[in-house]
């Protein structure tokens, strides 16, 4: 290992291109670690070309306030580790925003070179920079680079060098006379052993009152007070509060910067503006978004998806399939030959084909439909729409409490529940990051298309049907938005919508490698669930559906001697199901199969596919029409109470691992039974008024109607009343007054 | 029952055990290329997934992931 001369920090805003150029010096062999006590990451490696630099990539930050991890970890690095020269990367084409962390790095009074990334891109614009001049205005070198394209790195790094050898401290920035004149006097309030490249940087920051620079100073009681005097003077004299008379002394700064700097060509739209200016329109963003994902659920269950899946349930795991004109057998048929060559028993052939390759290849068998549904997701994210979706559906949110922080969360779940629910954890409010846990999984995950999928079948059956994927999604979308306007009218949830801000990335066309991997990572996941937890629970089924009691004797049920075909009705499932299937019968569907497979799908959704073709396999209905559709739909007396088993088994909890997940966010056991309990009884009333109100359209009326008439008003009611008086009156959010970046 | 029974029995009461530990000891998160093996701490992960994993995120870093111009 090579001797360690010198240490280089990459500071600078998230998305500069910060990694990019970090990967690049360092030949991508970066160590990555966490900071002590924070989950925020942490890279350092040696640079390719002179083993004797170490170089720390600093999380991307907006400032070195202590608000977030990434600004504390940033800032404790500079002023504790003291790197021997910081390169603050800037993106050249946000000259103004980036600006804002560089004035304050540079005020940390270490040797700073400034990086201009992405300077193709500003000449592309017809902008230009004026390096001398910001050189100047900036007391600091200043080099342009392209880390993408390798263009003037060799040149920052020799700058970076060079400062770090000579120990070069940029100047400082002159603010308003007045408030200059406080920060010197601060200055001089501060222990001698500060040093004086640093002084003006702990003077900013006790200006500010920031807690931990103070601490780190352990000031004397009397120079405390003099300072606060003369900050809470300056306050008085400037009408304003201290934090805020930096953060606009800073902004003066950066607009002269600017002005001197910065020639821009005459504006002019881009096409991603153009394309934004329609895509984020205050009244077609929703219904874009909503043709979007109809498009995509369609596309992926009704069209290129079911004809690849429709191939492998009748071929691969159906009849058997030809290749090159010889008839090849099906998987089930494959492992009937083998076990029955070997002389295996019945009951070990039942267990492995009708149990085992019936319920993993009903589950398998959606692979198809996963990979088209998550190509066109991943393209969607990739491709920077998924950013202006979270920008919409924020307006939406909004008006009912809720911020688009909240959407990102559901954003995740169309993969898996358990990252949606995890993701929470970084939002602040807790009221919101709770209510955010409790709504998030209505949003279909992935694991829920294959009951899309069945139930789509069994409505439909061989007819067209272009809307019913794409509802089920939308099911999701409007049970999220109708939870989110009751909740927040209640005590337990009311408050003032959390600030945020995202930037739009420009559209692009997203690299084939990466929505590749996109599409792996999500479908190889699926596949390994399938071998594990669904392998499992269908052994489980099996043996539950298969073993009973029959005329007072307990076992293997098709061995029995008289048993009627249907012998699953004598099953230990038929039982324990049989004896809750009556919560379900308001909605339509109180057989015993049907609450098998609902109960079943809480260990993982992809349970309730596995389980009806491990059940239905078995079924009489089976041999007079193969279509597990049709098999399925059997189990229902009606249309109705099939889209209820569809509504309750998409609405209802999740799965346990999602189960779990949602007890560890929300830290209580009393709010994991809130959670899984409004989720449960909400999907049980959707089901209720689905089944109830199909029964009333056909003239059939009972106790029920009434009960279901009587929660959709309650419902209707608490959806349209007005909010509360001083329902948004609670606790002041805790967000950084100014940030530096804007939501376009 | 024959000695086959016994043996394919055996081999799919063991590949059953196998699942239900790893399932106990690693968890069922289905996200990401480490699905079965994500416990839903982000601490001590150390899955090539890690970087793009929401969960260990969290929103604020999804929105800058999806924010992302390059």
């Amino acid at each position: 290992m090579a001797e360690t001369s010198m240490h280089i920090a990459l500071a600078g805003n998230p998305n500069c291109g910060k990694t990019t150029l970090f990967n690049l010096i360092t030949g991508q062999n970066g160590y990555v670690g966490n900071w002590p006590g924070v989950t925020v990451e942490k890279k350092e490696a040696r640079l390719s070309s002179d083993k004797g630099v170490v170089v720390t990539d600093l999380p991307g930050i907006y400032s070195l306030s202590p608000y977030s991890p990434e600004e504390r970890v940033s800032r404790d690095y500079l002023m504790g580790d003291e790197p021997d020269a910081v390169i603050q990367v800037l993106d050249a084409t946000n000259l103004e925003r980036n600006l804002y962390l560089a004035l304050q790095v540079i005020e940390t009074g270490l040797p700073v070179v400034v990086a201009l990334n992405m300077a193709d891109l500003v000449e592309k614009n017809g902008d230009r920079i004026d390096v001398p001049a910001l050189e100047r205005a900036l007391g600091c070198p200043v080099v342009l680079i392209s880390a993408l394209k390798n263009t003037g790195v060799d040149d920052l790094l020799e700058t970076a060098k060079r400062s770090a050898a000579r120990k070069a401290a940029p100047k400082r920035h002159a603010f308003d006379a007045a408030v200059d004149g406080v920060l010197e006097r601060i200055e001089h309030q501060l222990p001698a052993r500060v040093p004086a490249a640093k002084r003006r940087y702990y003077a900013v920051k006790l200006f500010e009152r920031d807690a931990g620079a103070a601490a780190s100073l352990a000031l004397d009681a009397a120079a405390a007070e003099r300072i606060e005097q003369l900050v809470a003077a300056c306050e008085a004299d400037c009408d304003d509060d201290a934090e805020s008379i930096i953060t606009g002394e800073r902004y003066a700064v950066i607009a002269h910067i600017v002005d001197e700097c910065l020639h821009r060509a005459p504006a002019r739209m881009s096409t991603s503006e153009k394309i934004d200016r329609i895509v984020t329109n205050r009244w077609l963003g929703l219904p874009i978004f909503a043709l979007i994902m109809f498009g995509v659920y369609y596309l992926s269950i009704s069209t290129f998806g079911t004809a690849m899946t429709d191939w492998v349930n009748d071929n691969l795991f159906g009849e058997g399939w030809e290749l090159f004109g010889a008839a090849m057998p099906s998987v089930p048929a494959l492992f009937e030959g083998w076990l029955s060559a070997a002389g295996a028993s019945d009951m070990v052939i039942s267990l492995v084909c009708d149990g085992i390759v019936a319920g993993v290849g009903a589950v398998l068998g959606f692979i198809p439909q996963m990979f088209v549904l998550f190509v066109l997701l991943s393209f969607l994210e990739d491709c920077g729409y998924m950013a202006r979706v979270a920008f919409v559906m924020d307006r939406v949110f909004r008006r009912f409490g809720l911020s688009g922080k909240s959407f990102i969360p559901m954003l995740v779940s169309t993969g898996c529940g358990v990252p949606g629910v995890l993701a929470t954890k970084t939002i602040e409010n807790e009221k919101d990051r709770r209510m955010t846990v409790m709504t998030t999984t209505f949003i279909p995950c992935g694991a829920k298309l294959p009951v899309i999928a069945l139930v789509m079948g069994a409505l439909i059956g061989d007819a067209e049907s272009t809307w019913i994927a794409p509802l089920f999604y939308f099911l999701g979308v409007v049970a999220v938005i109708v939870s989110g306007i009751m909740l927040k009218k209640t005590k337990l949830f009311a408050g003032r919508p959390t600030p945020f801000v995202m930037e739009l990335p420009a559209y692009h066309m997203p690299s084939a490698r990466s929505w590749a991997l996109h599409v792996w990572e999500r479908v190889s996941a699926y596949i390994k669930k399938a071998f594990t937890i669904i392998f499992a629970s269908t052994i489980v089924v099996w043996f539950l559906s298969n073993f009973g009691v029959y005329e007072g004797a307990f076992g293997f049920l098709p061995a029995m001697e008289g048993i009627p075909e249907e012998f699953t009705n004598y099953s230990v499932l038929a039982a324990v199901a049989g004896a809750v299937s009556w919560i379900f019968a308001p909605l339509g569907f109180d057989s015993w199969q049907a609450t098998a497979m609902s109960v079943t799908g809480l260990v993982a959704k992809e349970n309730v596919m596995a389980t009806a073709a491990s059940l239905l396999h078995l079924a009489e209905a089976t041999e007079t029409d193969p279509s597990l559709w049709s098999a399925f739909a059997a189990l229902f007396p009606s249309v109705g109470a099939i889209a209820a088993f569809g509504a309750f088994n998409l609405l209802c909890a999740p799965c346990f691992a999602a189960m779990g997940t949602i007890r560890a966010q929300m830290g209580s056991a009393k709010w994991t039974a809130i959670a899984l309990g409004y989720e449960c009884g909400f999907a049980w009333v959707v089901g209720l008024l689905i089944n109830q109100f199909y029964l009333a359209a056909q003239g059939v009326f009972s106790l029920w109607t009434v009960v279901a008439v009587v929660l959709a008003t309650g419902m209707l009611f608490q959806l349209f009343r007005p909010m509360p008086k001083g329902a948004w009156d609670d606790e002041a959010v805790s967000a950084p007054a100014a940030r530096p970046q804007a939501a376009r | 029952m024959g000695p086959i029974d016994i043996v394919i029995l055996l081999a799919v009461a063991a590949a059953f055990a196998a699942v239900v530990m790893r399932v106990r000891k690693k968890g069922t998160c289905g996200d990401c290329g480490s699905s079965g093996s994500c416990a839903g701490s982000c601490a001590g992960c150390a899955t090539p997934s890690r970087a793009g994993c929401p969960a260990c995120e969290g929103v604020d870093r999804v929105a800058e992931r999806l924010g992302r111009d390059l």
